[in-house]
């Protein structure tokens, strides 16, 4: 059973995948709003922060926007499909504008015990 | 109605003087009471001069010296149950009794609990610390009912809890009414699938004996939830002697040990392998576990995985590479799991998308081996075994016993030019370690200043002021703190973790963590709970256990107003069926109001701030806390969170 992919791949294409854009700008706040109510947060993070296994770190310094979008269009991983039948281009753009907004955390040493 | 029908009962025969005169009829009460009712078997004397001074009339008797209560109590006494957690009823009103009042030294203390749920899973989070099971009494009907998602908890977790149920199973004898309804044919057949072993005593030295094969088949590996029936007349029923009955001696099992082959065999591939992994789940079930597990890992230099199951292996040991488990995993040549609930799913990655689909993430050519002792007892209703693995050597034994003798036939085996090997791997693998360490600690800082206050912070702030003190985290390992203490804490004590709840049934969290702060009392440790929010709405009574008990226990809301896993798993079906994605709240979020758990807690007699939503105000307020902990009582702390 090792290395077994039960169907092929061609099953797992579904929906509409847009042509991915190679610049975006966003309107930041609109993105924080659309990132918390499209639900990023409840697996990244209020920041982006990440959460383990539940969804990687975005922010700061997110992946450049084609990854970005095209991620989120098609993830290979666990992460739910966003589709633009649901999620528009100006959402995503707005979203990484947030993201990119989010500033450097402090310096680890500064905050925690020493290791 | 016959005649012999009519007859009232006296099944006991316990009356004094003459022999019994047949019906009489208690004035009053048989005129106004219903026609079907038995009448009693003698009239009370009267309540006039003229019966005061007359000859004593024969007179039922009412009261006995002692009961098969005291007896039972007796025999509970020599099982080592340090408490019984019950929420009183009416079925085990005998042993009740006997507990409060039957002077025959200390019997297990009874803690009042507030739902049978709670009185299961305190009993499941105390044998964690404590290694050794704890009464509940309970109805054998709606009271098993009630406990029943507890029980199944601590079977899939292993964990060994006493249970004594009421019932009174002679239909003759029930009292109309309710105790018609808490009586049931075969009381422990609800829960059957999940518990190890059940019996229903129909005589004292029946229940004796009983009551120690249930301790002991509860205490050998896999441990699991025993039942032992009480019927109550055996409970209430006078003792004219005790001469024909015994309390036995405990037998105590030592736990099955590998076969020897076996041994000789997985300490060869270990030995030999260029990269083994040592994987381990339920694998310490004590603190000698832990040391044995430290004892092989260094033998062999191997990176070792602690799935959490129990506290495996300290989480700053230079072999620990949990935090890299994937990457271990695929350079692994053999890997030697432990105690695992699921060594499929460690060894694949699952995708939960419209097609569900899987990979294996090891090599082809690695050799997996495993001790558990969960092969020797496979139910086969409820699915706890998970997804058949293909293992190359599989041993059915408990592997913490197994370890010694798998550590000597390892250092049997290496000579000089292995040991440079293991050597080199060895710095490799320290190197590795620190250097993910370090990564956490950065990954910790992102969203520090952040409100509500991120599972990082929280984390860090309760690290900061409970690390000067003799600590155990009770609950809060899980996977919805994503993972922050484990990896930033320093673990390296058997008791700092005691694993999560088994069968994923919400509702433990509140409830063990009060059982095992309740173990912990007696060894000075602070008990630290991080509490989720849903689940301490099952049973939120547990608090004012806590209280009444003065069970120290600090308590900190992971508060995230939600049942946060299933929003995230309705976010993936309305992104699957692209609709509503913005609705994944829907059902699933706990506002509106939002609960104010201080208040919960305070209305329980327990200290308690918040909600705190601020990251800046958790250290003043931990330190608030800590302080009434270190003073005996509970305290709680509602932190408003991120969801994960
Ligand atoms: C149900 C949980 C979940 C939700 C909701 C979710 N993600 Fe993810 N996301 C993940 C996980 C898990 C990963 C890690 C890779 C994987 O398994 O797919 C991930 C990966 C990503 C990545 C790739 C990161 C990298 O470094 O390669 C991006 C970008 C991303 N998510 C953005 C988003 C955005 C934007 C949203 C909201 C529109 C979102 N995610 C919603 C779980 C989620």
């Amino acid at each position: 059973m090792k290395g077994l992919l039960a169907l092929p791949m061609s099953a797992l294409v579904l929906g509409t995948v847009s042509p991915v854009q190679e610049t975006a700008v966003g309107d930041r706040e609109a993105g924080r709003l659309a990132y918390v109510e499209t639900g990023c947060s409840a697996c990244h993070g209020l920041e982006g922060q990440g959460a383990g296994n539940t969804g990687s770190r975005l922010a700061p310094d997110p992946i450049p926007f084609p990854a970005f979008s095209a991620y989120i269009r098609q993830p290979t991983g666990n992460m739910p499909p966003y589709t633009a039948a649901v999620l528009g281009p100006d959402a995503l753009a707005d979203m990484y504008a947030f993201l990119e907004s989010i500033p450097d955390p402090p310096d680890a040493d500064s905050i925690l015990p020493a290791p | 109605m016959t005649e012999e029908r009519k007859k009232p009962v006296n099944r006991r025969g316990f009356l004094k003087g003459a022999a019994a005169a047949g019906a009489v009829t208690l004035a009053g009460a048989a005129e106004s009471g219903a026609r079907a009712a038995p009448a009693p078997a003698v009239a009370p004397p009267p309540m006039s001069p003229e019966a005061e001074s007359a000859a004593p009339q024969e007179l039922e008797v009412l009261t006995a010296e002692t009961s098969g209560s005291d007896f039972m109590v007796d025999v509970l006494r020599a099982l080592d149950l340090e408490y019984v957690c019950s929420n009183p009823g009416s079925s085990f009103r005998g042993i009740h009794e006997a507990l409060a009042n039957y002077a025959g030294g200390p019997g297990p203390e009874f803690i009042t609990c507030t739902h049978e749920e709670s009185s299961v899973a305190m009993a499941h989070g105390y044998a964690k610390i404590e290694g050794k099971p704890m009464a509940v009494m309970a109805h054998g009907t709606v009271g098993l009912q009630h406990a029943a998602m507890a029980v199944y908890n601590a079977y899939c977790d292993r964990v060994p809890v006493y249970l004594i149920l009421g019932n009174t199973l002679d239909a003759s004898v029930r009292r109309p009414g309710v105790e018609w309804v808490h009586s049931v044919q075969d009381a422990a057949q609800m829960v059957r699938d999940y518990i190890k072993w059940d019996d229903t005593p129909v005589s004292l030295e029946h229940f004796a004996e009983s009551a120690m094969r249930a301790y002991m088949v509860a205490m050998t590996p896999p441990m699991g939830p025993v039942i032992l029936v009480a019927d109550s007349e055996l409970q209430e029923r006078p003792l004219e002697s005790r001469d024909h009955l015994t309390v036995p001696r405990l037998t105590r099992t030592t736990p099955p040990q590998g076969d020897s082959a076996a041994v000789e065999e997985a300490a060869r591939l270990l030995v030999t392998a260029e990269f083994p992994v040592i994987v381990a789940d339920r694998a310490a079930r004590t603190a000698a576990g832990m040391e044995g597990l430290v004892e092989l890992a260094e033998t062999l230099e191997a990176a070792v995985i602690d799935q959490g199951g129990r506290m495996n292996f300290p989480s700053r040991h230079p072999l620990n590479q949990t935090a890299q488990a994937r990457a271990v995993l695929a350079e692994a040549d053999v890997i030697l799991g432990l105690e695992m609930t699921d060594f499929w799913g460690r060894t694949h990655a699952f995708r939960d998308q419209i097609h569900r689909t899987w990979r294996s993430i090891i090599r082809n050519d690695a050799r997996l081996i495993s001790i558990n002792s969960g092969d020797l007892a496979t139910p086969s209703n409820y699915q706890v075994f998970q997804r058949y693995t293909e293992v190359d050597l599989a041993m059915a034994a408990d592997a913490e016993a197994t370890l010694p003798a798998l550590t000597e036939a390892v250092r049997r085996r290496l000579d000089g030019d292995r040991q440079r090997v293991l050597d080199e791997r060895r710095d490799a693998l320290a190197g590795a370690h620190r250097d993910i360490h370090e990564r956490v600690r950065r990954d910790a800082a992102y969203a520090w200043n952040a409100s509500p206050v991120s599972t990082a912070r929280l984390s860090a702030e309760i690290w900061n002021q409970v690390r000067e003190h003799d600590w155990s985290m009770v609950v809060g390992s899980g996977n919805s703190l994503s993972q922050w203490p484990q990896r930033l804490w320093r673990f390296d004590r058997h008791y700092q973790r005691i694993g999560e709840s088994g069968g994923y049934g919400v509702g433990y969290g509140a409830p063990a963590a009060v059982g095992a702060a309740l173990a912990n009392r007696r060894h000075g440790r602070l008990s630290v709970n991080i509490q989720n929010d849903g689940d301490l709405m099952y049973g939120p009574g547990v608090l004012w256990t806590a209280a009444r008990y003065r069970i120290p226990l600090l308590t900190v809301m992971h508060n995230n107003r939600a049942y946060h896993q299933e929003v995230m798993h309705i976010q993936r079906m309305a992104n699957r069926f692209e609709r509503g994605i913005d609705n994944a709240g829907f059902g699933n979020t706990l506002r509106d109001p939002d609960i104010d758990f201080a208040k919960v807690a305070e209305g329980m007699g327990v200290y308690s701030e918040g909600p705190i939503d601020r990251p800046a105000d958790v250290a003043p307020a931990l330190r608030r806390a800590i302080d009434v902990v270190r003073n005996g009582e509970p305290a709680l702390l509602d932190v408003v969170t991120q969801p994960r």
